[in-house]
Order: structure tokens, then sequence, then C-alpha cells
């Protein structure tokens, strides 16, 4: 008798334990991470599987990724196209769901030649302010099918977050409303900002491809350096963490000035990690840059 | 019955010309190569594309008595009573047809003669998000339609 007692209170606890353990996520992009704790907020683990900083398009899951994947409830990767890996992922993590949070967003299509992906969907699709609305449900959805106790909190949350970004998104175009029609063009280091440009009525000219590290022949350069005297804009944007002496070249070939560095992929840090922080310092470079003084 | 003509030898070989005759047709279907059927004309593009999924986000200015949305088909999407001011979220299978479609949104917006406002953005998979609204006071009844690009 005082054994079964025991053995109930102890599985009590148990159960008790495990109700409380949070569900633990995995995230190929730091933004995915970000969402994840938006969203899940105490009731989930994020292991930011890139890490604050990092660079989602130059990482490649190694052994001990894989290990943290494979112990996570699910794996929240931004997909249409960003992680080539994915399919292989997918075998390797049977049994582990993986999310392509982005899957049901609407695209643009690449039509930049030059990358090797013109005609493919572009994958920044996180530079949209309603797309991030749109993935925090995505998101909380994907949360609460592992986790159905908390739907509630997860659908909550997002909705929260959503009117956070709602917020922003007002802000951003009073503050944006600041730059003249004539300067709404962002000549940009790397080719990711068309659904930001799509969002703010501005129009994008990319100097180097989808992944700023692509090279650009001299002939790419020159038509680059044409393309922005012809513009008649007055600053281009190095990005963040990148090397901006193409950039530089640039802007002294066609006399404008260099703005302060655009983040392209959610890899800020410290006060410019997550997509709010990476959001609101993209709008403030561009409008001290371009804005009518 | 008379069967003496079965007897016959013109009548016997007939017999068996006919049994190998009938034995011949699957024989001959085994072996030579008719053409194939003609495959049957393809089903008529439907008039409606199959269900989409979809993100409805709705927005009150102010508390509505009840809302309901409800597509052409007189599909139910929505039917709540006693809406707070404010916005939610809820998921719905919407019949987008040739890109486009229609949702009648009624409301009872109580006794107050003050105009407001109600806002529906769809968000469906692949697409882009819309927004139409109804503004006015009272008892409201309005078809919404969205129109999209192919995806």
């Amino acid at each position: 008798m005082r054994k079964s007692f025991l053995s109930g209170v102890l599985a009590a606890f148990a159960t008790a334990a495990a109700a409380a353990a949070p569900l633990q996520v995995s995230a190929l992009h730091p933004l995915m991470a970000d969402l994840a704790r938006q969203v899940g907020g105490d009731r989930v683990k994020v292991v930011d599987l890139v890490g604050e900083g990092g660079n989602p398009h130059r990482f490649e899951p190694r052994p001990g990724d894989l290990a943290r994947m494979q112990a996570s409830a699910l794996v929240l990767a931004a997909g249409k196209g960003l992680e080539p890996y994915l399919n292989r992922l997918h075998d390797s993590l049977q049994g582990v769901r993986v999310v392509e949070v982005g899957s049901n967003i609407p695209s643009l299509t690449l039509t930049r030649d030059g990358d090797g992906a013109a005609g493919t969907p572009d994958p920044h699709w996180w530079h949209g302010v309603e797309n991030m609305r749109r993935a925090a449900r995505v998101v909380a959805l994907a949360l609460a099918d592992k986790d159905p106790a908390g739907k509630v909190d997860f659908l909550a949350n997002a909705q929260t977050y959503g009117a956070r970004l709602e917020l922003m998104q007002r802000w951003a175009t009073s503050e944006l409303a600041k730059v003249p029609r004539s300067q709404r063009k962002l000549v940009t280091a790397h080719n990711a900002f068309a659904y930001f440009a799509k969002e703010f009525d501005f129009t994008v000219i990319a100097v180097a491809g989808l992944n700023a590290e692509q090279n650009n022949t001299p002939q790419a350069l020159a038509q680059t350096i044409e393309a922005v005297k012809l513009s008649g804009v007055k600053a281009i944007f190095p990005e963040y963490k990148a090397n901006a002496k193409v950039l530089e070249s640039i802007a002294a070939a066609s006399a404008t000035t260099l703005a302060a560095p655009l983040i392209a992929d959610g890899n800020g840090s410290g006060q410019d990690a997550g997509f709010e922080a990476m959001f609101r310092h993209n709008v403030q470079s561009i409008t001290q840059a371009l804005a009518a003084r | 019955m008379d069967c003496n003509f079965l007897r016959s030898p013109l009548a016997g070989t007939a017999g068996v010309l006919a049994t190998l005759g009938l034995l011949a047709i699957p024989l001959c279907h085994l072996t030579s190569h008719r053409p194939l059927p003609a495959p049957s004309p393809l089903a008529p593009p439907p008039t409606a594309d199959a269900l989409t999924s979809a993100i409805l986000r709705l927005k009150c200015l102010a508390p509505a008595r009840s809302l309901r949305l409800t597509t052409e088909d007189g599909t139910i999407l929505l039917d709540l009573t006693d809406v707070a001011a404010g916005e939610s979220e809820c998921d719905a299978l919407l019949p987008i047809s040739h890109n486009s479609l229609e949702i009648s949104l009624q409301a009872d917006l109580g006794t107050s003669t003050a105009d407001t406002a109600v806002f529906l953005t769809i968000m469906p998979d692949a697409r882009d998000a819309q927004t139409r609204f109804v503004l006015g006071s009272g008892s409201l009844s309005q078809p919404l339609r969205f129109n999209w690009q192919s995806p």
C-alpha cells in the first residue's frame, strides 16, 4: 500500500516535471530563433544553431548541430531555398518535424542574372513586416502541434507580437516618408531587400548577388556604377559585418556617399539582434542617408 | 430436336473452325499491337480552385453585438457574438476561384449612431495579404471582393 502510494507520488512529480519542461526548438536562422522566442515565451527553449551574429547563408549543420536537432521537438528553417541542405536534413532527422516557416509566404522572384538564381524565389522574406506577422502565426501553430496545452499562449503571444510589429510598420512608414520619391532607391551590397522595397515602395539596385560574398565581374561593377549615376541617389548601403571595399569604390566612382550598413540576414549582434532591432536599424540607416534635408 | 446435321463432315469441320475462331480472338488480343484507346477528353477545368488555407485577421474599431463572415456559397467562415474592439486572427479554408473571392460581412454594431469600421485582412497561402473594410453604424451587410494575381 505504502509502496503504491510512493510510486503514485513519484509519477505525479514526473508528470509535473515533464509538463513544466520547455519544448526544445532548434532554429536554422537567427530570425527564426527570435520568432520562436517571441511566440514560445517561457514554454520553449530555443537552440539558435547559427548563433547571434551568424550568417545563415554560410551555415551548414555539423554533427553536433544534428545531435541538438535530434533532441528537439521542432526545427525551424526560413525556407524558400535558403537552406540548400534541407532535404538531407529531413532524411537525417526522422521523427523531428522541420518547419519551413516562410513556405506559405508569397514569394518574390529573383530577376537578376548572374546569380544563377534568376527565376527562383527570393529567400529574404523576413524583410517584410507583414511577412513576419504571418510567420509568427505559422510558428505558433507549429509549437501548438507539439504542445497543445500551450496553444492559447502561443497564439496570444503571436498576436501581441503582431500588434507590436504593426506599430513598428506605422513608425517605419512615417520615417521613410521623409525620403523623397527621387531617392527611394536602395543601392545595396547584397540583393536581399526586395521584400522591404515592395512593402515601402523603394526600388533595389543590388551590387552583389543573393549572397554578399558573391564576386562581381568588372563589367557588372561598371554597369552598377552607371546605374547609380543614372538613379541620382545620394547614398549607397554596405552590408553589416561585410567588407565594404567594393561599395567604397562604387561610391567614389559615382560621387555618392557610403551610408551606415544595412543588416540583411538577421545577423545583427547585441542591440541589433532580432527582427525588430534589425528592422529599426535598417529604417534609421535608410532615413538618415536618403531623407530630404 | 434433330441433331443429325452435327454428324455430317461439313458441320464437324465448321464446328472445329468456329471453336478455333473463338479461341483466336483472345490470342489476337494478346499478341497484336492494337492502338491504345484514345484518352477520354480531359475533365473541364474546375470553376472553383481547391480550397486554399488562409489566415483571416479581423479588426473592429468598436465592439460589435454580432459579426458573421460567409462565402458566396453560404459557408459560414466566422460567426461571433459580443465582439470586443480589437484584432483577432483565425485560420480558414477559402474557395478562391479564378484568383478572386467574395466574402459577405454582416455586423450588428449596436445602437450607437457613430460610424465605426470593421477591417478584414485575408492572407491566403502564397498570396499577398489584402484588406477590405466596412464603414458605418447599426446593422451592416456588405460583400467584400478580393482579387489576386496568379500565385
